[in-house]
């Protein structure tokens, strides 16, 4: 039972130093970030196994080279300039006004859209206006014609057309 | 009113006085250039000012999460417009052609020199989480490096 219990510790630490139980710890023991057990393990690895140092050289080769290339600088400038500082200072001293100014495209159709709306219902008022048919009560004619009586809705002039003939 | 907005006006000022160097830095490692790093740390700042209730009430570390949150963001962004992905053989851009967020974490560890418990807090991701991703950053970085002669 005890030599059991051994046996399966001595396989535990046998996984837990492969390599692919190392490697995803490289890069946390090279910046320090490994606590001093985990860090103990790592470099008892990395004593004895030459593709983890392999590994870790060219990490650490590349990490190197991505710091001088960044302390060369970015390209960017350390300031915003004049005019940005500005842009940002206004926009968040004025954020109403400010958020129209950056939806002006929203903004602009709403009002075109406004602008055709109150043109069309104007002109379909005058319109409507213009070509309404006269109000007036309908009136009653009589027609007296070779003897029958007709019974007429409409207007005067009819009547008047009716009574010349 | 206007003592108001003069004082809102005055923490717009120092707010970018402290942070813009930082945001001006990481968006230039992430764009390859000034011009569109000015672009994108402006509207990051415009994005993150605009809502000046929620701004006033964070912390600085808060404060420099969420602008470094929307920085990567826009700049992400504006990459993907240029197409920037895929141009250019320098060291910088073998950190371009990492996912945007391996790209983040590598950056704000080896470039600015963060903590794995300062980028959880920025990127809000465990520090578990943050290891794995920064592991893998760093295999991928090393491979394209390797890959095109640099290393
Ligand atoms: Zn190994």
């Amino acid at each position: 039972m005890n030599s059991e219990r051994i046996e399966s510790q001595i396989r535990t630490e046998k996984k837990m130093v492969e390599c692919e139980d190392i490697q995803p710890l490289l890069f946390d023991y090279m910046s320090r970030e490994l606590g001093e057990g985990r860090a103990a393990i790592v470099r008892e690895h990395l004593r004895k196994c030459r593709n983890c140092q392999i590994l870790a050289k060219d990490m650490q080769a590349a990490v190197d080279l991505l710091h001088k290339t960044s302390k060369a600088g970015s390209g960017s400038p350390e300031r915003l300039s004049e005019n940005r500082r500005k842009k940002i200072i206004w926009a968040f001293t004025h954020p109403i006004i400010s958020w129209i100014y950056k939806n002006i495209f929203i903004f602009s159709i709403i009002g075109a859209l406004i602008v055709i709306l109150t043109v069309w219902m104007f002109s379909k008022f005058l319109i409507e206006r213009r070509f309404a048919p006269l109000q007036g009560e309908p009136i009653t004619v009589i027609i007296v014609n070779h003897g029958q009586t007709n019974v007429v809705i409409g207007d005067t002039n009819i009547l008047k057309s009716v009574d010349q003939q | 009113m206007d003592s108001h907005r003069k004082y809102k006006g005055n923490t717009a000022e120092r707010i970018i006085s402290e942070y813009e160097g930082a945001l001006l830095r990481y968006a230039g490692l992430i764009l390859g250039s000034g011009s569109l790093a000015q672009d994108a740390v402006e509207a990051a700042f415009i994005m993150v000012l605009k809502d000046s209730d929620k701004m006033m009430g964070l912390s600085r570390d808060q404060l420099l999460a969420e602008l470094y949150r929307t920085v990567h963001h826009v700049a992400v962004t504006i990459a993907g417009r240029q197409q920037l992905c895929s141009t250019g053989t320098d060291v910088m851009a073998a950190v371009r052609k990492l996912e945007p967020a391996e790209q983040q974490v590598i950056i704000l560890k080896i470039l600015e020199g963060k903590s794995n418990a300062e980028i959880s807090s920025i990127v809000g991701l465990s520090e578990e989480r943050v290891a794995r991703l920064l592991y893998k950053s760093v295999m991928n970085v090393t491979g394209k490096l390797k890959k095109a002669g640099l290393l």
